[in-house]
């Protein structure tokens, strides 16, 4: 009944998370410490891949929650790829995130960073 | 029908954890569908996490009782000696045009239990509060 989160820059400013295990009550303040490292960092995308996540609460879906509020703020963009069933119906059923991008896999995402970093240019 | 599952839980986080451990290892060998196991988590997780969290006004060491009856339909009962509160009725709902991030803690979990599951009932029985949630699978087109 845990978290581990890998995390690599994919391009400059640009965060992978990867999510493994459950993000609930017991674990989701790891994430949020990440989160503020991240942003303390100057992240412009932070992009959580949600493939080896099996289980969020609510207390995931605030770090969420919270991760696309602050990226709002400093004009960037949280991103989501790959999520299981049950984790997509958490965020989908609770409208949580109207307008997120998610995407299910890397090629889709990769070609929106590409669109974003052709319209910053 | 198979033996429901029963536990005492202490009315804390730590609490919570624990019993969940158990509960995870209840529903794998249940082998009920995946979108009921994990509305059933769900649903404990955020019952439990509310009632360890406001649901008594003293300091005091205090528990709660959780039943799960598996079946068609599963439900779901939590039933607590705390203060009166009806979840369904009492709990901040989010506004229409208001964003879920700016739910007070425990609204958003109820939420989301109230969007998972087939049914939500409450009622106050003998100075108890007696939360059930019931859970039907999904039906697959």
């Amino acid at each position: 009944m845990s978290l581990r989160v890998h995390q690599r820059e994919r391009r400059p400013r640009c965060f992978d998370l990867l999510l493994e295990g459950r993000l609930d009550t017991e674990t989701h303040q790891q994430l949020e410490m990440k989160l503020d490292m991240l942003l303390a960092g100057d992240a412009k995308v932070i992009h959580y891949d949600l493939s080896k996540l099996a289980y969020m609460s609510s207390a995931g879906l605030r770090v969420l929650l919270r991760t696309a509020k602050e990226m709002r703020k400093v004009g960037g963009e949280m991103i989501l790829t790959n999520p299981q069933p049950q984790i997509r119906a958490v965020i989908e059923v609770a409208k949580a995130l109207p307008g997120q991008a998610i995407f299910q896999d890397f090629d889709e995402l990769d070609a929106y960073l590409d669109e974003i970093q052709r319209n910053a240019t | 029908m198979a033996e429901p599952f029963h536990l005492t839980v202490p009315a804390s986080q730590e609490g919570v954890v624990e019993a969940m451990k158990e509960l995870v290892r209840f529903l794998d060998a249940a082998r009920c569908t995946p979108d009921v196991a994990y509305a059933v988590q769900l649903a404990f997780e955020e019952l439990g996490t509310n009632i360890a969290k406001y649901g008594f006004d003293d300091r005091q060491d205090h528990c709660f009782e959780v039943v799960l009856r598996m079946g068609a339909p599963t439900h779901l009962e939590v039933r607590d000696d705390g203060h009166p509160f009806n979840p369904w009725k009492d709990a901040p709902r989010p506004k229409q045009d208001g964003r879920l991030e700016d739910l007070p803690i425990g609204g958003l979990g109820l939420h989301l239990i109230r969007d998972m599951a087939a049914d939500v009932a409450y009622e106050r029985r003998n100075r108890t509060n007696v939360v059930t949630v019931t859970f039907k699978p999904k039906e697959t087109p």
